[in-house]
C-alpha cells in the first residue's frame, strides 16, 4: 500500500548530484529533508495538482555505507496529477506516468494508469414547481452534497471526495447568482411559501425562462486509504436546465367562496 | 371575474404537487465507523490541541537525536509510527553512520486542523498544516561542510499525520509532507 503513496508523493525536487548528501526517494518529508531541503513539493497548475519527481542519484556519490552502485545513475521519475474539469469537463482524471526500471532507463514513458472521478451530478428544484409569480419570491435549491467517488489508480483503491462549495445560478431573465449554500425548500425551513430564502429569486416580468445551475466543487484525492489532499481548484458540475413560466397573480376580496357563492362580490 | 380564483385553485393544486414531490434528498452517506474505536477527543479543539503537543515532542525528540549525531534513533519511536518512522531511521543511521551532526531547533507554529476524523480509528486520525521554521538549523557532514541544500525555504508549512496509539492513549507522527514552500 504504501508503495502506491509513495510514487503519489515522490519528490518533484530536483536532486542535483552535488557533494550534499541525497537521501532516498520516500513517500514524506523527514525531519532530515526537511532540515536538508531535499522535501517533496508539490506544484499548481491552473487546475491540477502535479505531484512529480526526479532524482538523480549520483552512484558514486562517497558517502553511501554500501559502496554499490558505481557509475551510471539511476533516474526514478514519476509523476501523478489529478486534473479536474481539464479536458475532462465531467470529472477528474488521475493520471500516473512511470518511467520502467533502471534496466530500460532509455526505454519510453508509459502511462500506468488512469482512473476519472466523475462527481454525482448535481439537479437543481424549484418552488413553485416550474412556475413563478411576478414580484414574488421563487425559491431555488440545489439537490447535491459532498460525496466520495472510488476508482483505481495503479491496482489500488483511489478516491476522490467532492464537496460543493458555490453554486452558479442564471435565472434565464438576464440576472445570476452565486450562492454558498445549496438552499432548501419552504418546508424544510419552515417559512410560509412565497417568503424569501437565501436562495429565492423575484421575477419581473412574465415569460418563459430557462434556470440553469452550475455547481462548483472542491476536491480533495487520497490513495491507499492515506490521509487526504487537496486538489487545487474546482470543478464545476452543470445540472439539467428547467424551463418554467412566470405570470402574473392578483387577489381580490370576495364574498365568499365563489364555488359556493358565484354570484357573489368580485366573482 | 373568476380568473382570480381559477389562478388560485390552480396554485394550491400545483403546491401540492411541488411540495410533496421534489422535497431535496439528501443522498449524503457517512463514512462506517469503526466498531470498536472510541474518539479520545470531543471536540476539533481538543484535537487539535493535543496534535499540537504531540508534535511539538516529536520535534524536541527528533532535534536531540539529530544533535547527537543520530545516536539512539530508535528513540524516534516515542513519538513516530508506520512507514514514516521507518523511513526516518533508515536515514538517521545513514548520517550517523556518515558522521554527520546538526545544530539548532526547529520552530513550529500556526498549527490549524485539516480533519479529526474520528469515526474511522485511530490510523491517521488527525491532520494538521503547520509553519516550520528550519532557519537555525544547520547540518554538517564530518569535515564541517554544511550539508543544506541552497534552495532550502526556511519556511514551509507542512501537512502532517498522526496516528492515535490505543494502549499508550497518544498521538504519533505517522506522515508528514510539504505542503507549501517559502510561505506560512
Amino acid at each position: 500500500m504504501r508503495g502506491i503513496v509513495a510514487v503519489l508523493a515522490v519528490l518533484a525536487l530536483v536532486v542535483t548530484p552535488v557533494d550534499l548528501a541525497v537521501f532516498g526517494a520516500s513517500s514524506g518529508c523527514t525531519d532530515l529533508k526537511r532540515r536538508l531541503g531535499q522535501c517533496p513539493s508539490a506544484g499548481i497548475t491552473d487546475d491540477a495538482v502535479e505531484i512529480g519527481a526526479t532524482i538523480e542519484s549520483p552512484g558514486a556519490s562517497g558517502s553511501g555505507s554500501d559502496g554499490g552502485d558505481i557509475g551510471v545513475g539511476i533516474d526514478d521519475d514519476a509523476t501523478v496529477d489529478l486534473r479536474c474539469g481539464e479536458g475532462v469537463p465531467l470529472g477528474c482524471k488521475a493520471i500516473g506516468v512511470t518511467v520502467p526500471p533502471a534496466t530500460d532507463a532509455t526505454g519510453p514513458l508509459s502511462i500506468t494508469d488512469i482512473a476519472t472521478f466523475r462527481p454525482q451530478p448535481p439537479t437543481a428544484g424549484m418552488q413553485p414547481n416550474r412556475w413563478m409569480i411576478v414580484g414574488l419570491d421563487t425559491n431555488f435549491y440545489a439537490n447535491t452534497s459532498t460525496h466520495i467517488v472510488d476508482g483505481t489508480l495503479f491496482g489500488d483503491t483511489a478516491q476522490v471526495r467532492f464537496t460543493p462549495i458555490a453554486y452558479h445560478w442564471d435565472y434565464g431573465d438576464g440576472t445570476t447568482a452565486t450562492r454558498s449554500t445549496a438552499g432548501t425548500t419552504w418546508a424544510q425551513q419552515s417559512v410560509p411559501e412565497f417568503d424569501p430564502t437565501p436562495t429565492s429569486h423575484v421575477y419581473d416580468s412574465p415569460g418563459n425562462y430557462t434556470i440553469r445551475l452550475h455547481v462548483s466543487y472542491a476536491a480533495e484525492y487520497r490513495v491507499s486509504g492515506a490521509g487526504w489532499l487537496d486538489v487545487i481548484g474546482t470543478l464545476t458540475i452543470v445540472a439539467a436546465p428547467i424551463t418554467a413560466t412566470a405570470g402574473h397573480a392578483s387577489t381580490v376580496l370576495v364574498d365568499k367562496d365563489c364555488l359556493a357563492n358565484p354570484t357573489g362580490v368580485g366573482c | 371575474m373568476r380568473l382570480p380564483n381559477l389562478v388560485r385553485a390552480a396554485t394550491g393544486v400545483l403546491l401540492a404537487t411541488s411540495l410533496s414531490g421534489c422535497a431535496p434528498s439528501d443522498a449524503s452517506a457517512p463514512p462506517q465507523p469503526a466498531a470498536t474505536f472510541a474518539a479520545p477527543y470531543a471536540t476539533d479543539e481538543e484535537a487539535l490541541a493535543a496534535a499540537e503537543e504531540a508534535y511539538t515532542e516529536y520535534t524536541r525528540v527528533s532535534d536531540q537525536i539529530l544533535h547527537d549525531g543520530g545516536a539512539d534513533a530508535e528513540r524516534l519511536a516515542e513519538v513516530a509510527v508506520g512507514s514514516f518512522l521507518e523511513e526516518s531511521l533508515v536515514e538517521l543511521r545513514e548520517f550517523e553512520s556518515n558522521g554527520y551532526r546538526a545544530t539548532g531547533e526547529v520552530v513550529s507554529s500556526d498549527f490549524v486542523l485539516q480533519r479529526y476524523s474520528p469515526k474511522t480509528g485511530p490510523l491517521e486520525l488527525i491532520s494538521v498544516y503547520l509553519c516550520s521554521d528550519v532557519s537555525a538549523v544547520e547540518i554538517f557532514d564530518s569535515s564541517g561542510i554544511s550539508l543544506v541544500a541552497n534552495e532550502r525555504d526556511d519556511l514551509a508549512t507542512m501537512q502532517v499525520a498522526f496516528t492515535f496509539n490505543n494502549e499508550r492513549r497518544q498521538l504519533l507522527v505517522s506522515d508528514q509532507q510539504l505542503w507549501a514552500s517559502g510561505t506560512c
